[in-house]
């Protein structure tokens, strides 16, 4: 099945955005993740960077039609560059219940913010996660092993996931 | 007397950037033990700066800290200018001041009304009061996205800034896409009043610290990019000095360096030595902000640092609808600063606090030492003095409110522990 977005003949607005810190080796793989991703996405998808304050992501996604959210996370029973998509959290609020706020390494959360905008009513149409495990915090750059091989799936999957949404939502 | 012994444990402390850990320890009704602990190698940076040109600290620096790259950008453009004998124009000057308005209006939008207003409320988090209180956090996140705006507009982009050089910016922005955020700084001006007075209404707790009170002091402006270092105890010397004045103590326990005076005593830096070292130099509207909420010309209730941020917020919107206003765009975006060998210092007034940079440069304007002393290091003494103080006079709380208050104390210095460390502890342990 396929579905219009967009409105009056505009394509659908998608945003993909790394969160996380370079400067903190595992941490930075939502970064190169998308990154790696942008070259394979429709020059119109948006790729953007959000740093510290994470509640910045209501911005980067308002307004969007479909958004993707790539962030090094720890969760309990993670193997390190294990990679875990989370489909829909708008529709889904349970999807993050289990997380709890183990979702992220910030201040406050990831999985916060979206609980804080599904809250405002300030959630894309649809909004999907990518986490990565982390296996390294410290301070440096870099990733380990098993991030570096992950951050490159989370790219295939962030590519493959615009790309399936677009031909499910075409002008 | 037998002793009960008891241990709470939280796992994080929630609405705190950065990862550390708090411990208590109480014998009856005695405080005994309470310290702050810091986990990170908290020179990673300083070590990561040796070797490197002179022209990389902006961008280097300001991967430290996502809240406010801006403030170690500034201090370190501030400190490689000095060591090689240059002094900015009068509009770059203005063009800095306006960039560090915008982390500072998002930067205290984001604590007073994400991270610190919910211990006011009685509430858990933001989550809780946008479910009680959505126009409240709407307006909150509404003033985060003009600071974030102004940082684009002015730094290249948000997180990170790139527009920011040694000896200016690459590129100055015209006046018309400044004066795009003018209306909406007029709107975020009112809308920091009614924070002001929102905030002013909360009920604080008692406490008046006695630490020595250590902020810039501009004779004209408020103090945010530039200005000698001064204290409500007389102290008046240039930033060059700061490090014959203030010491970091290394404590055992912790990774992290602990600021203190060289003599040994404590001293405070952030919203309360700035306000009280600088009430005359905040605009009219603040000050009568200031003036109708009751808080006077100095504070020194920790708890009331939030209505003194919300005065802050609002004198910063209205510096930059004035920086905006009289804004020209500069014959050149940068002045050019030749290498040269020397030592040079910088230091501003990140949104928690004095931030101090030191650079020593060889010939070729290679990196030979780096000294950052960020905001939360330097208060860490005051942070445990206060935490010591209130579990004190609240000790017969019961742990989980008690646990609150101690959180809460924390919250009120907006650490920045990110900038040398994460995840926050905490425990406190009655025996």
């Amino acid at each position: 099945m396929t579905a219009a977005l967009g409105g009056a003949g505009r394509p659908p607005r998608v945003v993909v955005v790394g969160v996380g810190n370079e400067m903190r080796r595992d941490d930075g793989a939502g970064f190169a993740a998308v990154e790696r991703a942008a070259p394979r996405l429709p020059a119109e998808a948006e790729v953007s960077r959000c740093a510290g304050d994470v509640t910045r992501l209501l911005d980067a996604w308002d307004g969007a039609d479909f958004a993707i959210v790539v962030d090094a996370a720890r969760w309990p029973g993670a193997s390190p560059g294990e990679v875990t998509w989370l489909s829909d959290l708008g529709a889904d609020s349970a999807a993050l219940a289990t997380w709890g706020d183990a979702l992220g390494t910030h201040g406050l959360g990831v999985a916060e913010v979206v609980r804080l905008g599904r809250a405002l009513g300030r959630l894309p149409g649809r909004l999907d996660l990518a986490a990565i495990a982390l296996a390294d915090a410290a301070q440096g750059e870099g990733f380990s092993d098993e991030v570096e091989r992950a951050v490159d799936r989370a790219a295939e999957l962030v590519a493959e996931g615009v790309r399936a949404f677009l031909e499910a939502h075409p002008v | 007397m037998t002793h009960k012994e008891r241990d709470l444990t939280v796992s994080s402390l929630a609405r705190v950037e950065g990862e550390g850990a708090m411990h208590v320890v109480i014998d009856g009704t005695t405080v005994t033990d309470v310290h702050v602990q810091i986990y990170e190698p908290p020179r990673f940076f300083e070590a990561f700066l040796r070797g490197r040109k002179y022209t990389e600290p902006p961008d280097i620096t300001a991967r430290i800290c996502g809240i406010c790259p801006v403030a170690y950008q500034m201090s370190a453009c501030q400190a490689i200018e000095d060591a090689c004998g240059v002094e900015v124009d009068e509009p770059i000057r203005a063009l800095r001041r306006l960039l560090y308005c915008g982390e500072w209006i998002e930067s205290h939008a984001l604590h007073i009304y994400l991270l610190h207003t919910p211990d006011f409320l009685g509430v858990d988090s933001a989550l809780d009061l946008a479910r009680d209180h959505k126009d409240v956090v709407e307006r909150a996140l509404q003033l985060k996205k003009l600071g974030n705006d102004i940082l684009t507009a002015v730094g290249g982009r948000s997180v990170h800034p790139v527009n920011v050089r040694v000896g200016g910016f690459y590129r100055a922005p015209t006046r018309r896409e400044l004066q795009a955020l003018s209306e909406r700084l007029k709107w975020a001006r009112d809308a920091s009043l009614e924070t002001v007075r929102l905030v002013s209404g909360f009920h604080f707790p008692d406490l008046e610290v006695k630490h020595e009170l250590v902020a810039l002091k501009h004779p004209r402006d408020y103090a945010i990019t530039e200005g000698r270092l001064a204290s409500d105890r007389g102290l008046d010397i240039p930033v060059s000095e700061f490090r014959e004045r203030f010491v970091e103590e290394h404590v055992a326990r912790s990774n992290a360096l602990h600021g203190q005076r060289a003599d040994g005593g404590r001293y405070l830096v952030g919203p309360l030595a700035r306000y009280t070292l600088n009430y005359e130099q905040l605009p009219q509207v603040a000050r009568d902000a200031a003036t109708e909420v009751g808080l006077g010309k100095e504070c020194r209730n920790p708890f009331r640092s939030i209505v003194v941020r919300a005065v802050e917020m609002l004198a910063t919107c209205d510096e930059a609808i004035r920086l905006i206003d009289e804004y020209e765009e500069p014959e050149r975006p940068a002045v050019p600063v030749e290498p040269r060998a020397g030592v040079g210092h910088g230091a501003t007034e990140a949104p928690r606090g004095l931030l101090y940079h030191r650079y020593e440069l060889d010939a070729d304007g290679v990196i030979q030492d780096a000294v950052i002393v960020p905001p939360t290091a330097q208060n860490m003494g005051a942070m445990e003095d206060d935490l010591r103080r209130v579990v004190e006079a609240n000790v017969t709380l019961r742990d989980s409110a008690l646990q609150h208050l101690c959180e809460q104390s924390i919250r009120n210095f907006d650490p920045c522990i990110s900038c040398a460390t994460h995840f926050l502890d905490l425990r406190v342990e009655r025996r």
